[in-house]
């Protein structure tokens, strides 16, 4: 079957399908680089060890949901953690490295990751395993006429608010403009009364704590094993990228642009599906590199 | 679990008799790790009987597991040659994944070793890629697409397509089958929009969107493993199983699927659970040996545990055949050589080492007294091993022309 | 002793070792040595355009992978014996070095890495999609290693040994090859560039053109140790063009040392050779080892091993000469190909 034939076969209901599960793509996608991108921004740390800090997460989520029974519960406590976790990343590891060359910083947080991996192996072994979503959720409901997953729909509505929340965060609050403050100018931040040590390790926590959102999120929607992290961080990689990097907005139309590829992708020319991603990284990085909502360099 | 630790498993002296080795390579992370778990636990029954009752030769038998972490070619190959050449293994049993066992087929000349696959199904194992070295007691795709089919054949449906694993596995599965429905069944109609996720994908919404757009009557999936069970729960979510006819899937839900989904296996669907349901066959020997593996495990036998047990009693025979380890003496002792095996009997043929067994196709069902599964495969059917066999001269032949199966016709990737 | 002496002796030398290597080691270890040969070659490659010229790719598994890819098309086709499907493995990755090259050498920084990586990406997703002639996710499984014919003598490459000693000569060979590079004015002149990007432009060197040449040789070898490693592994799967291949190279430069030539192959042995000893002790948990070497290797001895060896050798030389010894260029602490943020 043609393109062109399964796009004039396409009903609006399909239509409306495949655009939600680009957008389900999409937030999952945001929710990862929003909290990658947000560190690079201020630390200028392109975390390697972010998705593997999702993976800890999802396999925290998976502990939290076996033990207690409790979706819920794991939504509060193992972002809660995480945020630890990042906290203690930024104030042990990545505090040191501020001031070496790129590749350094690189090597560090891969090897993180290769900590993390090991940990995670020593714990919970190397079976893979899956979680259930709370059965408050579970079944279908309809959408313009067609039964679309409850679970996607929250998944999308949810990482929707907590897109919201953290442009508010960022733009309206007194400790976001702070933030902003340090990402743009360490030393007159500093000189203007801001704690910016204390900023870094905020933020490194927050951004491992969207991660760790993620991983209890996206829990129900894929297999946790060892490996779910190598393809997660180049695709967040990818985002942060063609969104420009440092960019919390740029992430989001980043997302909502690879997500809506790899839905139609799958429609239209699954072939490719797996190369567009990074065939717009590509030519954003060659038109323009500092991505469509980077600030203009030098 | 100890992925490369040494297994020795009794307490008995032996002495000065040397120990057999016996390399097991299997996947003990990754998507199906959990077929690697249950392929370990049925070698190491076997091992312990063989070991109790005075070891093979009088020598004792000794396991090294290694990790092909599901996926990967040119790990595989590595432990192959570390558990030859490093270790000292006599003889080798492994492989759950299709993609690893053909990237080591190959090499198995290089380590002058014995093979026996006891799981993954290619058929391009036996056949276009085949060597001496190289077994399977274990039922291929073709053998589980004759059966499916025969099944399928008598069903109203006429409007088919898939969703597998995009590798050599999912397209041989389902072109097998293909291949048999549509001999069987000249109106079937083979469906160009199919639905060919990655091994390992973990996100099926657009997948069975797709799919689900374009109206199957019926819909077979050799997704497996972790892969199968996280499909089920997306597919669930999408009603899949109710807007489609009939869905057949012949490894997805064997034993491991059963335990990760209880309550929610879907209803009404077909599967072979990989070549063995434990209730099938109803004899004194099956149920017997499901007891004992009850007790010695706490869980229900898998599939690959009954077919790693069955593969180490075949190197039993054959070594007891030959009088000794020598690979060229137990190649030619194997060959032929029968098993009664827990579920079924079993004879390797001797032109392609490929077992020729029955295969059982069933249907799933309530079973809220079996504990703890809830669910089980009833109304079994079983097909005879010699009627699904693939003929001997077509396996010569594909041998002979190499390249790819015929059946590839039928993978659509649009 | 003079430079060109003590050069050819070392030469000498490590050719002798290499010679022996089959004579002492059983089986296993001469596959493992063959493998630790394959990556130092992989990782000098890589290592002339980051250390040398100070560009991080993060996507020489595109030319890893090329490579092995095209060699082993070229196996299984029967095209061309084994230096057949080398040199078409060696000039396809160098033709995919030019295409991507002329891209990539035009950014900076962590944009460059970002533009190599989604190369990288995009060829591992072709390798994965195009199965009619990469054999998809299952990769092309069973490459021949078809006998060598050698003036007329026939060389059965089936064994470990014959194989060993086809990858140490190429490899010994490919070695050389880039030492010439890297000493030659050629590899003045990348050194220049690393250093100060805007005075080497300033003083005539065509800045774009000569990063583009360092990649475009980068790249062949990169091919080559490619187009080695798929008769090796008598495979060619997506996972030779995966990014985390590209994070191998990285990661055994900078532990090795990125400014001494030879840095990364001591990273690949010191690599290569603790995951073997770790994983025989520790059974599965190597990487947690590895990972607080990687970690303690970054807050403390980020000039890399042979950097550190080399420092302490110099500074045992200057307490050794009264009248002080020049500061070799090498040794500066600015191990930092970008000078810094």
């Amino acid at each position: 079957m043609s393109i062109a034939e399964d796009i004039a076969m396409m009903r609006a209901d399909s239509f409306v399908a495949y655009v939600l599960n680009g957008l389900v793509q999409a937030s999952c996608l945001f929710l990862l680089a929003s909290g990658l991108t947000l560190i690079f921004g201020v630390l200028r740390i392109l975390n390697f060890a972010h998705a593997a800090l999702f993976m800890l997460a999802a396999y925290l989520a998976a502990q939290v949901i076996t033990s207690t029974g409790s979706f819920w519960l794991a939504l509060v406590l193992v972002p809660a953690v995480m945020a630890l976790v990042g906290a203690a990343l930024e104030r042990a590891l990545l505090r040191r490295v501020y001031d070496v060359p790129v590749p350094y910083q690189l090597l560090l947080t891969f090897g993180v990751i290769l900590v993390i991996k090991d940990l995670i192996k020593l714990t919970w072994g190397t079976a893979s395993r899956t979680i259930a979503e709370p059965p408050a959720l579970r079944g279908a409901t309809s959408v313009l006429g067609r039964d679309y997953p409850l679970y996607n729909l929250f998944y999308i509505a949810i990482i929707a608010v907590v897109a919201v929340g953290l442009w508010v965060f960022l733009h309206h609050t007194q400790f976001g403009k702070r933030i902003q403050a340090a990402a743009a100018d360490r030393e007159m931040a500093s000189a203007m009364g801001i704690n910016v040590p204390g900023i870094y390790t905020a933020v490194c926590a927050a951004g491992t704590a969207l991660a760790a959102l993620l991983g209890v999120f996206h829990g129900p929607m894929m297999n946790i094993h060892l490996d779910v992290d190598h393809q997660y961080i180049v695709e967040a990689f990818a985002v942060v990228v063609i969104g420009g990097l440092g960019s919390v907005p740029g992430a989001l139309v980043g997302s909502l642009l690879v997500g809506m590829l790899d839905s139609f992708g799958i429609l239209l020319i699954p072939r490719f599906q797996m190369a567009f991603i990074y065939m717009v990284m590509a030519a954003v990085l060659i038109v323009r590199p500092q991505g469509l909502f980077g600030p203009r360099e030098g | 679990m100890a992925a490369g630790g040494s297994f020795f498993s009794t307490r008995r002296a032996w002495g000065a008799a040397p120990p057999i080795k016996v390399g097991l390579i299997m996947s003990f992370s990754g998507v199906v790790a959990a077929w690697g778990a249950a392929g370990r636990m049925g070698a190491f029954m076997a091992a312990d009987e063989i070991n109790q009752a005075g070891g093979v030769l009088g020598r004792p038998l000794e396991f090294k597991l290694e990790d092909d972490t599901s996926t990967n070619a040119a790990i595989a190959v590595q432990k192959a040659r570390k558990l030859v050449f490093d270790w000292g293994a006599d003889f080798l049993i492994g492989f759950n994944s299709s993609g690893t066992a053909l990237a080591v087929v190959p090499i198995l000349p290089e380590l002058k070793r014995i093979l026996i696959v006891p799981c993954a199904a290619s058929p391009r194992i036996t056949t276009e890629v085949w060597n001496k070295y190289c077994f399977r007691n274990h039922v291929h795709s073709n053998q589980k697409g004759a059966a499916g089919a025969a099944i399928a054949a008598t069903l109203p449906y006429t409007k088919w397509t898939v969703i597998g694993p995009d590798y050599a596995y999912g397209h041989d599965s389902w072109g097998a089958f293909a291949t048999h429905l549509v001999q069987k069944k000249p109106s079937v109609q083979i469906m160009s929009t199919q639905a060919w996720p990655k091994f390992a994908a973990g996100a099926y919404d657009s997948y069975i969107t797709r799919i689900l757009d374009a109206k199957p009557e019926a819909v077979y999936s050799p997704l497996w493993g972790d892969d199968f069970v996280t499909f089920v729960k997306q597919a669930n979510r999408h009603d899949f199983f109710k807007k489609v006819g009939a869905f057949f899937t012949p490894a997805g839900l064997a034993m491991d699927a059963f335990y990760a989904l209880r309550k929610e296996v879907p209803k009404g669907i077909y599967t072979c659970a990989h070549g063995y349901w434990f209730e099938h066959p109803d004899t004194a020997r099956n149920k017997k040996w499901v007891e004992a593996f009850v007790s010695k495990w706490g869980e229900l036998p898998h599939v690959t545990a009954h077919e790693t047990y069955s593969a180490v009693y075949y190197l039993k025979a054959a070594i007891e055949k030959a009088g000794t380890t020598d690979t060229e003496a137990v190649i030619i002792a194997l060959e032929g050589l029968e098993q009664d095996s827990p579920s079924y009997r079993k004879v390797i043929r001797k032109e392609d080492h490929q077992v020729i067994t029955d295969v059982p196709w069933g249907k799933t069902q309530d079973a809220p007294g079996l504990i703890p599964i809830e669910s089980r495969v009833g109304d079994i059917v079983l097909a005879k091993g010699e009627e699904v066999a693939e003929p001997l001269d077509q396996v010569l032949k594909r041998r002979k022309e190499g390249g790819t199966p015929p059946w590839m016709q039928y993978i659509i990737k649009s | 002793m003079p430079p060109a002496r003590r050069a050819a002796l070392g030469l000498f030398l490590s050719a002798g070792a290499l010679a022996l290597v089959p004579l002492l080691a059983s089986p296993f270890r001469l596959l493992f040595v063959t493998e630790i040969l394959i990556f130092s070659l992989y990782a000098l490659a890589f290592n002339l355009l980051f250390g040398i010229t100070g560009l991080l790719s993060f996507g020489h598994s595109a030319y890893y992978g090329v490579g092995g890819y095209v060699a082993a098309l070229a196996l299984i086709h029967g095209w061309t014996g084994l230096p057949g499907a080398l040199i078409l493995g060696m000039g396809a990755a160098a033709l995919t070095g030019l295409l991507i090259g002329y891209f990539c050498v035009r950014l900076d920084e962590i944009y460059f890495a970002m533009l190599t990586l989604a190369f990288s990406q995009m060829l591992f997703a072709i390798a994965w999609q195009w199965t009619e002639v990469t054999g998809g996710s299952d990769g092309i499984l069973g490459v021949p290693r078809p006998p060598l014919r050698l003036f007329g003598a026939t060389v059965d490459l089936e064994s470990p040994a014959a194989f060993y000693g086809l990858v140490a000569v190429v490899v010994f060979g490919a070695v050389l090859v880039l030492w010439t590079v890297v000493t030659s004015p050629f590899g003045e002149a990348l050194r220049a560039i690393r250093e100060n990007p805007e005075r080497a432009a300033f003083i005539g060197i065509p800045l774009r053109r000569y990063r583009l040449a360092a990649f475009v040789l980068s790249a062949a070898f990169a091919g080559l140790a490619g187009a080695l490693v798929a008769p090796f592994g008598r495979t060619a799967s997506p996972e030779l063009l995966f990014w985390t291949k590209s994070a191998e190279p990285v990661l055994m430069s900078l532990l090795g040392g990125i400014k001494v030539f030879l840095g990364p192959l001591v990273g690949v042995v010191v690599y290569l050779w603790l995951r073997d000893l770790i994983s025989s002790y520790l059974v599965d948990y190597w990487m947690l080892v590895m990972g607080g070497v990687v970690i303690a290797l970054v807050l403390f001895f980020r000039g890399g091993i042979a950097g550190a060896a080399q420092g302490w050798w110099a500074a045992r030389l200057r307490r050794v000469a009264t009248d002080g010894v020049p500061r070799d260029e090498r040794l500066d602490e600015g191990v930092r190909p970008y000078g810094g943020r």
